[in-house]
């Protein structure tokens, strides 16, 4: 690590690592560097989590080549929120592994942290929260995109997420018959 | 940020605005997950009318879940009958009648009744669908044969629908009969005799001589024979 410090010239800004540093840097597919609590990111992500543990974290910036830099500063700055604003425990044990407990509802700053992304960044966000292991905010980031969908017909749906509709005329027809009784205002 | 990225068009013939945000991307598995997370079955159905994609991510949805409720929300006998067939690995359903009136018929029961998870199922509420008579309920529960606890209460089934759970669920240690007018004796000693393990029985409003109860425990005398109505959890209430 010492010896690599002189090439890296570009990556001035970053910090020289201690040994026992408390925080991970994180490098996004476009090459940026970010700055994450090794405590947070081992606990919220389970893909990083293992890569703390088997070493395989480069001080000089762990390569996610999978994730823009928009996605991992949002990744980053929800690890980094997470881990000043919440009493760990409930949270983690509320994480639902697909239906096997029940979803428990995003927070106050969930909510906040959420609604500001565009469609865009939320689903990018959502790709790299699946791809790191990051069950919470997959939870919450799913959670959003789903109340998208409340209330709106599949017509609404597919402008609202501009979905190409690929059901011939005659299954559309079947469709709208079964759905009938859902089209019924209270 | 910069868009640096060009995004692939997915079809490309429509020039206008450029790829907008793109949720068909995201995984099968994390669009059945998104889908998971609607409270309602009617937003649920509704995705399951965008595209054949949604579709199959709809189902996928469903053939993780353990519980299925239709309590409170409209349903229709094909909505309730694919929704049930695409949760394969369903234990508990529950198609009470919701609050907007009852709309699962015969017809939906006999189409639910053949859905791969019904062996396997150990909960069913049929409380108060005053449309389905022992014609469905009788196709429904031959199949059930896990069926441990069954809410039947506030319908119009007779004694025909009564040795058809006496003769298929074997396991069924309780079930809610609760104003079930046209039930008589003979229905009850038939299931007492062959549910042996029976252990509560919930009779009230029945139009049954309380003398015949004794009847009953004299077959089972460990059988709790309960009167008071256990269906506060459907929503109603009844006043005593």
């Amino acid at each position: 690590m010492e010896v690599d410090k002189g090439k890296g010239e570009a990556e001035e800004t970053r910090k020289v690592a201690e040994a026992d540093r408390d925080t991970v840097t994180l490098k996004s597919s476009d090459g940026k560097l970010f700055e994450v609590s090794k405590e947070a990111a081992a606990r919220l992500s389970t893909v990083l989590a293992g890569m703390i543990a088997g070493g395989s974290i480069d001080d000089n910036g762990t390569d996610l080549k999978q994730i823009g830099s928009e996605a991992l500063e949002n990744v980053v700055d929800y690890c980094n929120k997470h881990a000043n604003s919440i009493p760990s425990a409930a949270l983690i044990s509320s994480s639902i592994s697909f239906n096997t407990a029940p979803f428990k509802e995003p927070e106050e700053w969930e909510r906040k942290f959420v609604d500001r992304l565009s469609h865009d960044a939320l689903f990018d966000l959502v790709e790299a929260a699946n791809f790191l292991g990051m069950e919470r905010l997959l939870d919450v980031t799913c959670h959003k995109i789903s109340e998208m969908m409340k209330g709106k017909s599949p017509d609404q749906i597919r402008e609202v997420f501009n979905i190409k509709n690929d059901y011939t005329k005659e299954e559309l027809e079947e469709i709208r018959q079964e759905l009938a009784w859902a089209f019924y205002d209270d | 940020m910069e868009k640096e990225q060009q995004q692939q068009q997915p079809g490309g013939d429509d020039g206008g605005a450029a790829a907008e945000a793109d949720i068909e991307r995201l995984p099968a598995d994390i669009l059945a997950h998104v889908l998971s997370l609607l409270p309602s079955f009617r937003d649920l159905s509704m995705a399951g009318g965008v595209s054949r994609r949604w579709r199959r991510a709809v189902e996928r949805s469903l053939a993780s879940r353990r519980r299925l409720s239709f309590a409170g929300q409209r349903t229709g006998d094909d909505t309730a009958a694919r929704f049930v067939h695409a949760a394969v690995n369903l234990r508990d359903l529950d198609i009470s009648r919701s609050c907007w009136g009852c709309i699962i018929t015969d017809e939906g029961l006999i189409k639910i009744s053949s859905a791969d998870c019904i062996g396997k199922l150990t909960s069913i509420s049929l409380w108060g669908l005053a449309g389905i008579t022992d014609k469905g309920v009788v196709q429904l529960v031959s199949r059930a044969y896990s069926l441990q606890h069954l809410n039947i209460g506030g319908t119009f089934i007779t004694d025909e629908s009564l040795n058809a759970v006496a003769n298929s669920c074997t396991n069924l240690k309780s079930i809610i009969l609760w104003s079930c007018r046209h039930v008589t004796e003979a229905g009850l000693v038939a299931l007492v005799n062959k549910c042996r393990r029976l252990e509560c029985i919930n009779v009230g409003g029945m139009r049954v001589p309380p003398e015949s109860f004794v009847s009953l425990l004299s077959i089972s005398p460990a059988l709790q024979i309960r009167s008071i109505p256990q269906i506060l959890t459907a929503g109603v209430q009844v006043s005593s």
